[in-house]
């Protein structure tokens, strides 16, 4: 090669460098995060609002009513319910990131509730600064001690997460039913099965006055940016990405898979325990049957509607806890119970239904914005400089 | 029932397309393409890595939408709505990664793609049509195997003999000779010229031009997604070099030129430089007694010693499937060894972890690019990023320097010239050549002591190639020892310094890379299993 195509071959190279296609034109995994679930629904609302209509009621006021209580008349309660909902999927989400399928978190969640409880019936006299940060520890690790045992079943012999997850969680929801029914039931308390009140210094303070939105919040947000750094900043995060991509080229980067199950299924099962322990020391005040209505379920939904993105997962959370709240609201204006399920059953459905549809909009919008760019020729570098 | 569609007339139009236009983001992957495939024509479909030539034969397999443009089918304009149309209106495609369900036989695989009986299968019958139909068109291939456990010429027999049954007299194959044997090629070769000859149109996707003037009448190229030149193949000298001309837009590099055989005496001298002795003393590479378990009997490797030294390049040939693949993974680190040693510089590697491995300065670039090669899911960066980024240049503390990341990818794509719409986009979109280049361009960038590469140009267009084989040779050249894996004997001479023959998980002799006929006759007797009578040392 003569000096001059040498130089020509440089300078080729260096316009390619310039020309590292712009990151926009792919829709990022954030805008769908945002829009799946935003869309959806706006499309479920239309869709129930059909459904009232034909069954005779006024599908305006009531859609109206909801979204009022939920969102604004009552929005603290919506937030009390996102509360546990974004810990727990949080929680799932980094295991789902590596393809590690947990479902396990409503036990990891009952987890952290027993470990918390233990600590708030058997130190009570400790002051707040002391039993606090103590249950927090506790209640990730009793998250976590729920996790690690799918996490080492599937690392060490391969079994199937799932069903083992799914398990653990009846497991733990007997245990929790055996210590309010036996050593841990309040002697004072009528013969229910509930424990005795915490101290006020193991409760959780109230962070907004007149309504019962605590010390959680702060902890859910600090755990998303964490998990945020963790995932999208980190060589543990790529490593799980990597593993959630294809096993064979994880262990091609000589990734050690092994030692990453366990770890992805201990975070999980911590976030899932804290989200207990914020439960049931910022809320409920004790330990008492049913202290989840199914938390750990949804956070599943939630983790996966939001596409793993822990700010997404916040924003979905809040969506699902207004759903929650909504139940009362529409009981309230008389809609039947069971609308009500149906109702949720919906959102569900397009947010599930139209998460492709959605993906292929943005793409044909980013084919639309690419080709305008290509047209432009040669100004086009340019364009990509500044 | 099934309807065996009969080939349309000779010399009538069997597929025209017309103004076809297909756009990805940031890409246009077909511009105004115009093809011409006459019924009995066996037609070749050419160009560089990424000029969009698998785009267009997805355009006709029904899988992509054209944005503009009309597709004729005997002459007959139609819309394909989808695969299952395009097989209906007689129109196969075999892909370059099979599309077969690996866990079924050849026939319930061919029953999948019937529309005819619903409910009742008649799998008997199927599999005696598909035996005869094979006899036929020397497509020989067992119709009641299960098709994960068939090798890849047979693989790639039974789709085309599915393509067949299904009515197909369109056939088009992409790059269908990358993954063959010259033995499976020559048979494959034998068959598309007895369906030219009964009037099936072949559609036929290579990289290798020697092949293409042998089989093909008449070729398009695509440059950058236009079909630049349609051109009659009469086997007349210059062919090639016109063909490559066209391909790239411009002449070809003298690299290029000198591989493509267009200079025809290659100075022997120039490529087996001796390796000087003060290098030899010091062994990079030595492997001594090793024994791996294989996937098949075949393939376990049994007893196997061999050195490599800095600054040279071993190939390591044999047909496929012999052990070859076992090897280099248990070097790699990914495979355990059952018995042997493996060391390094004097440092013993053997079965430690891959990362182990790789950190002691070992490269591999394994055969299987998108299911272990790659994370093919995730964007070029990542998979740029995927086996470095614990390196003190990618990474800070737990943290990775994304900057970095992509200020090396941007480097690799401009240095390789690697052709991507979108960087963010998933692996999986890039071409084959160009997820290969991706490939060769993170494992040398980390000026390995040890470069292990299998079929290093497959897919790989002529430019490309040369291009690889200059980086191999740099890497030669600066001091590391290169181990190959071919199955190309022509780029095995080009490239060696040495030959180790390979054959049934044995190394069955060491050889000079030598074309001479003495040498040549004892390659082909050590690949196929027999030993050297006293020819050689
Ligand atoms: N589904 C897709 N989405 C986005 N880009 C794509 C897609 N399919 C192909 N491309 C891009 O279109 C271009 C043409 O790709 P194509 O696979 O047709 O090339 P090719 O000629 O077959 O190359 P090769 O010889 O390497 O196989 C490439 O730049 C590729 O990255
Ligand atoms: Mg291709």
């Amino acid at each position: 090669m003569s000096l001059r195509q040498r130089a020509v071959k440089e300078l080729e190279i260096q316009k390619t460098l310039v020309a590292l296609p712009p990151r926009q034109i792919y829709p990022s995994t954030a805008a769908l995060a945002v829009a799946t679930p935003v869309l959806s629904v706006l499309v479920a609302l239309v869709i129930a609002a059909i459904i009232l209509f034909l069954s005779g009621k006024d599908a305006f006021f009531i859609l109206t009513e909801i979204v009022h209580t939920s969102f604004i008349q009552n929005f603290s309660e919506t937030v009390v319910k996102a509360i546990p909902l974004t810990l727990a999927a949080l929680g799932v989400s980094l295991a789902f990131r590596a393809r590690l399928w947990n479902i396990g978190a409503e036990g990891q969640f009952y987890g952290g509730v027993l470990v918390a409880t233990a600590l708030a019936l058997g130190f009570p006299g400790l002051p707040a600064p002391v039993i606090i940060p103590l249950m927090v520890a506790g209640g990730l690790l009793g998250g976590a001690i729920w996790g690690l045992l799918p996490g080492l079943l599937r690392a060490w012999l391969d079994v199937n997460e799932i069903i083992s997850s799914l398990m653990l969680n009846y497991v733990a929801l007997l245990l929790t039913d055996y210590f309010i029914f036996g050593p841990w039931r309040d002697p004072k308390g009528f013969n229910f099965p509930v424990t005795a009140t915490f101290s006020d210094a193991a409760r959780l303070p109230v962070l907004v006055t007149n309504t019962r939105i605590h010390l959680g919040l702060v902890f859910a947000i600090i755990a998303a940016a964490l998990v945020w750094l963790l995932v999208s900043r980190t060589k543990w995060g790529f490593e799980l990405k990597v593993m959630g991509d294809n096993l064979k080229a994880a262990r091609y980067a000589g990734i050690n898979i092994t030692r990453n199950i366990v770890i992805a299924f201990l975070l999980s099962g911590a976030l899932a325990g804290l989200a207990g322990m914020s439960e049931v020391t910022g809320i409920a005040g004790r330990l008492q049957q049913n202290l989840s209505p199914g938390y750990g379920y949804t956070a599943i939904i939630i983790a996966w509607l939001a596409r793993l993105n822990p700010w997404a997962i916040i924003l979905v959370a809040v969506l699902f806890g207004g759903l929650v709240s909504s139940g009362f609201t529409m009981q309230r204006v008389g809609v039947s119970s069971g609308l009500v399920t149906l109702l949720q059953g919906i959102v569900l459905f397009c947010v599930l239904g139209g998460e492709s549809l959605y993906r292929r909009l943005l793409y044909q919008a980013a084919l639309r914005r690419s080709n305008q760019g290509s047209n432009q020729g040669p100004d086009q570098l340019k364009d990509k400089e500044s | 029932m099934l309807s065996k569609s009969e080939a349309p007339a000779l010399g009538t139009t069997a597929v025209r397309l017309k103004n076809i236009t297909k756009r990805f983001p940031g890409i246009v992957a077909n511009d105004r393409v115009n093809f011409e495939v006459k019924a009995g024509e066996i037609h070749a479909l050419l160009g560089e890595n990424g000029a969009g030539k698998s785009t267009l034969l997805n355009i006709l397999a029904g899988l992509y939408r054209p944005e503009e443009g009309e597709i004729f089918l005997r002459e007959e304009k139609t819309t394909l709505r989808g695969p299952a149309d395009a097989i209906k209106k007689g129109v196969g495609v075999v892909y370059q990664h099979f599309k077969l369900v690996p866990n079924q036989t050849v026939a319930e695989n061919v029953a999948l793609g019937m529309r005819q009986p619903r409910f009742l299968l008649n799998l008997k019958k199927i599999e005696n049509d598909l035996t005869e139909l094979g006899q036929n068109y020397n497509l020989a291939v067992r119709p009641a195997t299960r098709v994960g456990t068939l090798s890849v010429g047979e693989q790639q027999r039974a789709e085309i003999l599915r393509a067949l049954y299904l009515g197909a007299t369109i056939l088009a194959l992409d790059e269908p000779t990358a993954n063959l044997t010259p033995k499976e090629t020559e048979g494959l070769f034998t068959a598309i010229r007895r369906l030219a000859e009964q009037g099936y149109a072949i559609i036929f996707v290579s990289h290798k031009l020697e092949e293409v003037v042998s089989l093909a009448s008449r070729a398009t190229i695509l440059r950058g997604g236009k079909a630049v030149a349609t051109l009659d193949l009469k086997g007349l000298p210059g062919e090639k070099e016109q063909i490559a001309r066209l391909m790239i837009g411009r002449e070809a590099d003298s690299q290029s030129e000198l591989e493509l055989g267009m200079l025809d005496e290659v100075p022997l001298e120039k490529k087996a430089a001796p390796i000087p002795e003060v290098v030899s003393a010091q062994l990079t590479l030595q492997v001594r007694g090793l024994h791996v378990k294989g996937e098949v009997l075949n393939s376990t490797v049994k007893d196997v010693s061999f050195e490599v030294h800095p600054g040279e390049m071993v190939g390591l040939v044999g047909v496929a499937g012999n052990g070859q693949r076992e090897l280099a993974e248990a070097l790699a680190g990914l495979r355990r060894a059952e018995r042997g040693d493996v060391t390094l510089n004097g440092a013993d590697l053997t079965n430690r972890s891959a990362r182990q491995v790789h950190r002691a300065g070992v490269a591999f670039v394994p055969e299987d690019r998108l299911g272990v090669g790659s994370a093919a899911g995730l964007n070029l960066e990542d998979n740029f990023l995927l086996r470095d980024y614990w390196r003190p240049e990618y990474s800070a503390g737990p943290f990775l320097r994304r900057k970095a990341v992509r200020e090396g990818l941007g480097a690799a794509i401009g240095q390789y010239s690697i052709a991507v719409g979108d960087a963010y986009a998933p692996a999986r979109l890039l071409s084959g050549g160009n997820l290969q280049k991706l490939l060769l361009a993170r494992e040398l960038n980390s000026q390995p002591k040890l470069l292990i590469v299998a079929n290093p140009t497959r897919g790989l267009d002529i430019n490309a190639s040369a291009y690889v084989h200059n980086k191999l040779r740099q890497a030669r050249d600066q001091g590391a020892a290169v181990l190959l894996i071919l199955e190309d004997l022509d780029e095995a001479f080009l490239l060696c310094d040495q030959l180790l023959v390979m054959y049934e998980g044995r190394i069955m002799g060491k050889l000079p890379p030598v074309r001479s006929a003495a040498n040549l006759e004892n390659i082909g007797l050590l690949m196929a299993g027999s030993s050297l009578a006293a020819t050689h040392s």
